[in-house]
């Protein structure tokens, strides 16, 4: 049975493209350039199916940020980008007036306040337009494989978890960068994201 | 007559963020004395030794958050001016935070709001 229906499908993809539309104009300010969006596509998959979409859709190594996140949802949200972009985006938000190596030094730290900044404008877009309450971990900055992703992102022995895929394509106007968002939701959360979902909904329709 | 520079604390754990807005509030063409704290506790300790007439403050800090902080220095040092500085941009932690007499600006700031907030009589 599928855990969501269409109608709560179709608001989770609208509320992520809220929240990502909110995130864009946020990292529009911070790397000083606009920033074209597609429009977010959202996937509820199971873990291996997850561990296949990596393998398939991601560069092989990739640069990111991870979020811890509990509430109405519990779970774990990331923002991936190709490893050897990365820096790109370092540069552009703090690479006015500093060496190559300062650039470099900074980079984890820079991805983590992005990641916080994104991801934050994201989970909160959610929480605020369901009337709901989400609090956020610190963010921390890592690199990996997509090989090792799914071992970074999720407990595999957790097999009821539920991996909600959103992906985004988004581009600076100088440098076209695809930039990957994942939220893993703890299934024992799912209960009080499908009330909220519905409240909404009855209000709406 | 010349406004005398003000002193401002920046609380953020990320270097980056307070290297940020350091970066926008020298834009700003006022005359500030920008002080640096990356936690609660220091921001604590360098009050101990240093003034301060505002201070921005991160919310998502480890160890106590920004809030956390605010409702000390609220009691320590009524007369601080303080802003929370966050990416969460939810509604009840933005009604937290003026419930507790705080500006709220949302991450990223804009240099318009930070200017606001500094000499909000201009």
């Amino acid at each position: 049975m599928e855990l969501f229906n269409q109608d709560e499908r179709d608001l989770i993809v609208e509320l992520m493209n809220l929240g990502v539309g909110r995130a864009a104009n946020a990292l529009s300010q911070l790397v000083n350039d606009e920033i074209l969006l597609s429009v977010p596509r959202v996937d509820f998959i199971s873990l291996p199916e997850a561990q296949a979409a990596f393998h398939n859709d991601l560069p092989p190594f990739l640069a990111g940020v991870l979020q811890d996140f509990e509430g109405f949802i519990n779970g774990r949200a990331a923002l991936l980008f190709p490893e050897a972009r990365s820096l790109e985006l370092v540069n552009a938000m703090i690479g006015e007036a500093l060496s190559a190596d300062e650039i470099t030094e900074l980079e984890q730290e820079t991805l983590a306040e992005l990641g916080n900044i994104v991801l934050n404008h994201c989970l909160a877009t959610l929480a605020n337009q369901l009337k709901q309450q989400v609090r956020t971990d610190i963010p921390k900055a890592f690199c990996a494989s997509s090989a090792e992703l799914p071992g970074t992102l999720y407990d595999s022995s957790h097999e009821n978890t539920l991996v909600m895929l959103v992906q985004i394509d988004f581009s600076l106007r100088h440098s076209a960068l695809r930039g990957y968002l994942v939220f893993i939701i703890d299934l024992r959360s799912a209960d009080s994201f499908i009330a909220a979902l519905r409240r909404y909904l009855a209000e709406l329709l | 007559m010349t406004t005398p520079p003000l002193n401002l604390l920046l609380v953020d754990d990320s270097r980056i963020a307070r290297l940020g807005l350091r970066r926008q509030l020298n834009s700003l063409g006022l005359e500030l004395n920008i002080l640096e704290a990356d936690s609660a506790d220091a921001a604590e300790q360098l009050l101990q030794q240093q003034s301060a007439d505002l201070a921005l403050i991160d919310f998502n800090m480890p160890g106590r958050d920004g809030l956390e902080l605010a409702k000390a220095l609220k009691i320590d040092h009524p007369q601080l001016r303080m802003a929370l500085v966050t990416a969460n941009i939810q509604d009840a932690l933005a009604q937290r935070a003026r419930q507790l007499g705080l500006t709220f600006l949302p991450k990223p700031t804009r240099a318009e709001q930070l200017a606001a907030f500094i000499r909000p009589e201009v």
